[in-house]
């Protein structure tokens, strides 16, 4: 009893742990890029282009705006399309990271906006090129803010990926709910709550760490 | 031969209400190689759209500036940021990469040229030599005094072996014996290494300490223009006179200042700046005075000035007679070579 209890836990901790790394990975992945476009095509910034900066920021504003749940329904095809099925741990990504890297991106920007403007007339000054302007003057000096902005974002991945598991994605959501919940297993219930709170503990250890590191 | 000329340069901005500013209004300038120029001028005067303009970091609406006999105007973008390369900028914070170590912040602009790293290496050891800045290396900017905040973006400014420095208020954010030290560097800068160098400021005390020549910005155009012995001794414009005299202000003891007054009135005596080079003496000129046109002085101050590599006498006296003969005074000391400005009016502590 006690031992398959331990051996569903771990198996459900593991695919979260994979569904918020994956998703975590491929949100700062499509996010950075993302953020860093918003910005430099801003008007009277570096690729200034108003019609795609406005294009881009409703599109990310659009991804903010819906509420995730309605996110994991409404992506089912496009996830059957991408995955081939919409149930599973490898099903929950694609709508882990349509939700999360909207925010990503305006995470990004917004940290990038916050860097001195002296540092960009710096950079100007000193020829840098578009390019080596943003990943040697503005992202070195946005990092401690990105990371704390990420951590945020995969703490709010480990809160969604227990969503997804409601619904058929695995993971300790759908433990907590079919095991815990529907069978009134409340020490798995109250397990799955407690390797959740350790998760988001570890995470903001992790960033807080980091942005310190980075913070001079 | 010219390093910096600039030609008409006009420099507008429009306002989101579609109105425009004109900054500057057709600036003729000309700077030349191993001099130090400063541009002196109030706030708004258009120093910094000027200087900017001369980088490129601003678009100049009409005009040319041309360094080193290739007008900016004509490059495109990647000869621009080329040209950038050759001219080093510095700024009144600084704007050091925080993210980066001071060696690393030297480094910066050798890395964007893709130098090997064991000639960086190389090259900022030099350079934090050269700055006084040996043992740092490891620091980050952080942990750096304002004064070595300044050195370090000295270092990198230099790092590329610019033909032109640009400093736009410099010490501005430093206190005096900081922007004391930090002049000194760019005065030795300037002469071993033989830089052009072009500041903006807003203090006579920098045009004084390192200065060949100088301009004076008001409203977007250049008023006087001179070498900095003469501007001294001979200030053509009232807005000339008027920087000397707030300079002078500025040196005063504290006690006469609180005593100064603009206007006369009853029972005031105008107070006399007097300056002269080096060698006139001073005690014939006084003991003339005296004799000579019936005034009575009392001397306040004397003493010696450096006005960069030359020594200038300076003295402030209290001169009481008639108005005639104050008039007369004033003209036997201009024909001596004496500066004589009336910086205002003491009261007598009766
Ligand atoms: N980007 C800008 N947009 C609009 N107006 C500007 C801009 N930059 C400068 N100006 C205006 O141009 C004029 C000259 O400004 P500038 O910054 O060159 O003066 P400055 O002499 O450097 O002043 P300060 O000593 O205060 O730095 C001012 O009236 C200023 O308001
Ligand atoms: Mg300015």
């Amino acid at each position: 009893m006690f031992n398959s209890l331990l051996s569903s836990v771990l198996q459900s901790t593991l695919e979260t742990i994979y569904m918020v790394a994956i998703s975590g990975m491929l949100s700062i992945l499509g996010g950075l890029p993302l953020g860093v476009l918003l910005l430099i095509t801003a008007s009277g910034r570096e690729l200034s282009n108003p019609h795609l900066h406005h294009a881009l920021s409703l599109m990310v504003d659009i991804g903010r705006a819906i509420p995730f749940i309605i996110l994991l329904v409404i992506l089912i095809p496009v996830t059957r399309f991408l995955i081939g099925t919409a149930i599973g741990t490898n099903a929950a990504i694609v709508p882990l990271c349509i939700g999360a890297i909207p925010f990503v991106a305006r995470i990004v920007e917004n940290a990038l906006k916050a860097v001195d403007a002296g540092l960009i007339e710096a950079g100007h000054a000193m020829g840098t090129t578009t390019f080596q302007l943003i990943y040697k003057i503005l992202i070195p000096e946005a990092r401690a803010a990105i990371i704390r902005g990420i951590t945020i974002t995969l703490i709010g991945l480990v809160g969604y990926s227990a969503m997804a598991g409601a619904v058929g994605g695995g993971g300790l959501g759908s433990l907590a709910i079919n095991e815990g919940y529907q069978r009134f297993n409340f020490p798995v219930l109250l397990a799955t709550v407690m390797v959740l709170i350790l998760f988001v503990y570890i995470i903001q250890w992790v960033g807080d760490w980091l942005a310190k590191k980075w913070e001079h | 031969m010219i390093m910096i000329e600039l030609r008409e340069l006009h420099k507008q901005y429009s306002l989101p209400d579609h109105t425009a500013i004109e900054a500057l209004k057709g600036i003729n300038l000309t700077v030349k190689p191993g001099e130090i120029f400063g541009i002196i001028g109030e706030s708004g005067a258009g120093k910094s759209s000027l200087i900017r303009c001369v980088n490129g970091l601003e678009t100049p609406n009409a005009g040319q500036v041309i360094i080193n006999g290739q007008d900016l105007m004509q490059l495109n973008k990647p000869q621009l940021r080329q040209m950038r390369r050759n001219i080093g900028m510095i700024f009144q914070h600084f704007n050091l990469l925080s993210s980066r170590t001071v060696y690393e912040n030297i480094a910066f602009p050798l890395e964007l040229t893709k130098t090997p790293p064991a000639v960086i290496a190389k090259k900022v050891d030099e350079l934090m030599a050269l700055t006084g800045l040996s043992g740092h290396q490891h620091h980050y900017t952080h942990e750096l005094s304002g004064g070595q905040k300044q050195r370090v973006a000295i270092a990198r400014a230099l790092a590329n072996q610019p033909l032109v420095l640009l400093s736009d208020e410099a010490t501005s954010a430093l206190d005096p014996e900081t922007t004391h030290q930090i002049l000194q560097l760019l005065k030795k800068i300037n002469a071993e290494l033989g830089l052009t160098i072009l500041l903006i400021t807003h203090e006579m005390g920098v045009i004084k300490e390192i200065c060949h020549r100088l301009a004076i910005l008001e409203h977007g155009n250049i008023i006087e223009e001179a070498h900095v012995l003469d501007f001294f001794n001979r200030p053509q414009t009232n807005t000339a006179k008027r920087f000397i005299r707030d300079f002078s202000l500025h040196e005063l003891p504290e006690h006469l200042r609180a005593r100064l007054i603009d206007k006369k009135i009853e029972g005031a005596v105008p107070l006399w700046r007097l300056s002269f080079l080096g060698d006139a003496a001073e005690s014939p000129l006084v003991t003339h005075l005296i004799r000579h046109f019936s005034l009575s002085l009392n001397i306040l101050q004397a003493r010696i000035e450096r006005i960069r590599d030359k020594t200038v006498g300076v003295m402030l006296l209290e001169v009481e007679g008639q108005p005639e003969d104050l008039l007369s005074g004033k003209q036997y000391l201009n024909e001596k070579e004496v500066h004589v400005e009336e910086i205002g009016y003491v009261q007598f502590a009766a």
